[in-house]
């Protein structure tokens, strides 16, 4: 845990909200792309951010500080994301906006569209894989922190990664041919 | 079918974790297999994808909506509750504690409520994070609390208009905090003018003679002027007014109005 979360940690526990209210805004936006990105719904994740830091409080007691304190808010997180996506069972696009065109491949190498296909295409990973690709690329977690956060060995981070790669690589060229191509 | 072995490579490679003996291994590989040269510039192509989706902002609300779940901080003593109950008509259902959301709208109105405290009370970072829009922070001037204080009685007025029943209260609180309870049955702005401020809050209508609670806080030079005084506003026109007496600590209270 950072020495800046670790105090506000400490201050929240003997009842200082502002230090609640600065832990909130130093993750927030993590928490708030994590949960956008599993769930690919603005109000969705709005709404699960909420709810993360909301147990984050009420569970403050709980918490481990030999941990970081990050590791046990993302796993919050996750959970939470994770959760209310089953409980929804739909998979929605991210913003619920079709492109105005299906791109070529060219267009799926860079540009807004790249974003786009890659939105729609990790709506469509398991659990496992999008876990990891949303810690990584999105939280921008080490493995080492990946692992810690999701409780499994480092290599199975990476097993994960790996697969949940190949499968983007082949949901992007179902959908608008070879990724990459000229 | 990529062998196993080359594919490690290729992930480790993009991994940032391949050392240089596997990184001559993959160049040579490389080199002699194009469909191995292919893979890898799509498995980089999603990488460099994936890298480059945006950070979305959270929105304002999300805080907001946060500091309003915040259980009630606890206070050892209580000097006078929010409401007397006596002076409730009997005609509107009781009122549920303050700190009981009863609708994610009542949540999004003690939401700003509890966001903008957060911004005056611990000078921290919304501002600086562009959390607060011009209009919230104009709306309440930045001072709205959270419910639950308490401290001693200034004085207390009933607010009886017609498409609105509640009360105004008075507290010293390190200045004047203004408790008001309000059923409205339309859209109301609550102007409050004291210590040379003047403060507006929204009061969205409330259905079924619901009741919702406000809180205000106004600087010490309020009580200096002695009276805080309110002004009900609905699409611009004035639905009524009150006026509240505010006395430096040790001055003889007033007698609660009916």
């Amino acid at each position: 845990m950072s020495d800046e979360d670790a105090e506000l940690v400490q201050q929240c526990r003997a009842g200082n909200r502002e230090a609640f209210t600065v832990l909130v805004l130093r993750h927030q936006k993590t928490v708030y792309n994590v949960a956008l990105r599993v769930l690919g719904h603005p109000e969705d994740a709005r709404d699960a951010t909420q709810n993360v830091f909301l147990k984050v409080f009420e569970h403050l007691d709980s918490f481990d500080p030999r941990h970081r304190f990050f590791s046990w808010v993302y796993r919050i997180a996750l959970n939470e994301a994770i959760n209310r996506r089953s409980r929804r069972q739909q998979p929605t696009e991210l913003t619920g906006e079709e492109p105005d065109q299906v791109p070529g491949p060219e267009a799926v190498v860079a540009g807004e569209q790249t974003g786009k296909a890659l939105e729609g295409a990790l709506q469509r990973l398991v659990a496992e894989q999008r876990e990891v690709v949303v810690l990584r690329h999105v939280a921008e977690l080490s493995y080492e922190e990946m692992a810690e956060v999701l409780q499994v060995p480092e290599k199975t981070v990476k097993s994960r990664l790996h697969s949940a790669r190949m499968r983007l690589r082949e949901l992007l060229a179902e959908e608008h041919g070879p990724v990459g191509a000229p | 079918m990529t062998d196993p072995r080359l594919l490690a490579l290729l992930h480790a490679e993009l991994d940032g974790e391949l050392d240089a003996p596997g990184q001559a291994e993959l160049a040579s590989h490389l080199a002699t297999d194009p469909e191995l040269a292919r893979l890898r510039a799509e498995l980089a192509a999603v990488d460099a994808g994936l890298a480059a989706l945006p950070a979305v902002e959270p929105p304002a609300v999300v805080l907001a909506d946060i500091l309003a779940g915040l259980p009630p901080v606890r206070r050892e003593s209580v000097v006078v509750p929010l409401r007397a109950p006596a002076a409730v008509p009997t005609t509107l259902p009781s009122v549920a504690p303050v700190t009981v959301i009863r609708s994610r709208r009542m949540v999004r109105v003690w939401a700003y409520a509890a966001s903008l405290f957060a911004v005056v009370g611990a000078g921290v970072l919304l501002q600086q994070s562009g959390l607060l829009t011009a209009e919230l922070a104009g709306e309440a001037a930045g001072t709205l609390v959270q419910p639950g204080a308490s401290a001693e009685l200034l004085d207390s007025v009933p607010l009886e208009f017609p498409g609105v029943s509640g009360r105004a209260q008075a507290f010293r609180d390190e200045g004047v905090r203004l408790d008001i309870e309000l059923a409205n049955a339309e859209d109301l702005r609550v102007v409050v003018l004291g210590g040379g401020t003047e403060q507006a809050l929204a009061a969205p209508r409330q259905a079924n003679g619901a009741r919702q609670q406000l809180q205000l806080k106004l600087p010490a030079a309020a009580i200096a002027a002695g009276r805080v005084n309110l002004r009900l506003e609905a699409q611009g026109r004035v639905v009524g007014e009150a006026s509240l007496a505010v006395q430096p600590s040790g001055h003889t209270r007033p007698a609660e109005k009916p």
